[in-house]
């Protein structure tokens, strides 16, 4: 089945996170991705499933959150998604948001609106997850093979300070979700609480 | 051969919710003092046949009900439903226990905790929904009724509200405290943010 170009399936989203690129974003989960890498962390949002989202409501929900630097788009694989993915990073710009890309693609992989994406971020990481290279003490990345790059010059100056970092979200009925790169005792004791 | 232990678990739950879930699973349990004094209070709310004795009648049920708000949530839970007995402690913002994979009625255990927990999650919404309703009415009937009996009403839905929330921040302190606790034993800085009705802790090792 097709998805039209102005509808996006979104596994999940969080409106201020503070861990995937910098300062406070609004981060969008795509949900469905193919490339399922060895280990994945994320093995929720590989399915065509999800909450198909209209792309203008998704920008209006966005316009309106506020004390937010950017978006950041991750999944699932954001760019098996490129046209839709596509129009919300155009908008957010116009906006005067910055644009912050997961993919598991190459660069050499990309398509033409795949490339379209990633040549409109501010800084986008690329690369399948590697699970015999992983490393939790990167930032913003899981394996070290993940490239980061600055397609734009809003972030070139930025210095990017290894550190391992672990969002949690704590919601008024006591719920715990937890996002980010946690080491294997973590992810064990987040189960007890 | 080795052991297997079975957590079985339920959130800090609002008593009264829970108690009318226990029942509506056909159980029973020793309900605290508490719960007895709100039904009675009801009773005379509802048995009140003039203003001035519905006024008093909310204002105790309002009284009783801040009391259930504020009050420690429970340490320990038993219930009984089918002749099954269910023993919860509280622990870090839920009740639970931890059996033996042979616990006799393991899985019978496990069913009653299911069928209480799913009828407590209706039982919330219908008094949320009952709250809204009421406060809706009220304030369509504003002009008919006095001050005082506005006033009276409003105290006893605010308190009704009030008891139904408290369960939910007790569990929230109580998970936070844990999370803060083993955070900081794992060796990571915590920043913490609230933003609307969520806490955010932003973690971080170096």
């Amino acid at each position: 089945m097709t998805i039209p170009n102005d509808t996006l399936r979104v596994g999940n989203i969080s409106e201020h996170s503070t861990i995937y690129g910098p300062g406070v974003r609004f981060v969008i989960w795509t949900q469905g991705c193919t490339l399922a890498c060895k280990g994945c962390w994320n093995k929720q949002f590989w399915a065509k499933s999800g909450t198909k989202m209209q792309v203008n409501s998704l920008i209006a929900q966005i316009t309106s959150t506020e004390g937010i630097e950017g978006i950041t788009l991750l999944g699932g694989e954001p760019l098996q998604q490129a046209e839709p993915v596509l129009k919300i990073i155009q908008a957010v710009q116009k906006l005067g948001l910055s644009v912050f890309l997961y993919t598991g693609y190459d660069v050499e992989e990309f398509n033409e609106t795949m490339q379209a994406c990633f040549d409109n971020s501010d800084i986008a990481i690329t690369g399948r997850y590697i699970l015999e290279k992983r490393d939790t003490s990167l930032r913003w990345r899981g394996s070290t093979n993940q490239i980061v790059h600055y397609p734009s010059e809003l972030y070139t100056n930025l210095k990017i300070e290894e550190r391992n970092e672990v969002e949690f979200v704590i919601n008024e009925e006591g719920g715990v979700s937890m996002f980010g790169y946690p080491d294997e005792e973590m992810s064990l004791w987040i189960d007890k609480i | 051969m080795s052991t297997a232990y079975v957590q079985v678990e339920m959130p800090i739950t609002q008593i009264h919710c829970l108690d009318e879930a226990i029942k509506m699973a056909g159980g029973t349990w020793q309900r605290p003092e508490i719960l007895n004094q709100i039904a009675k209070a009801r009773e005379n709310l509802v048995m009140t046949d003039n203003t001035v004795n519905r006024i008093d009648a909310n204002y105790q049920l309002a009284k009783l009900l801040k009391q259930l708000a504020t009050s420690e949530p429970l340490n320990s839970i038993n219930f009984t439903i089918d002749g099954i007995n269910v023993q919860l402690a509280r622990s870090h913002g839920r009740y639970a226990a931890q059996l033996s994979g042979y616990t006799p009625n393991l899985s019978q255990i496990k069913s009653c905790i299911s069928k209480v927990q799913s009828n407590y999650q209706v039982g919330v919404e219908k008094l949320k929904e009952s709250i809204t309703e009421t406060l809706k009415q009220l304030e369509e009937q504003k002009d008919i009724l006095s001050s005082e009996q506005l006033e009276g009403e409003r105290t006893r839905l605010q308190n009704e509200k009030l008891a139904l929330e408290s369960a939910n921040k007790q569990r929230v302190a109580e998970v936070t405290k844990e999370l803060e606790q083993k955070l900081s034993a794992s060796g990571f800085e915590i920043r913490k943010r609230t933003i609307g009705k969520k806490i955010v802790y932003q973690a971080v090792r170096r």
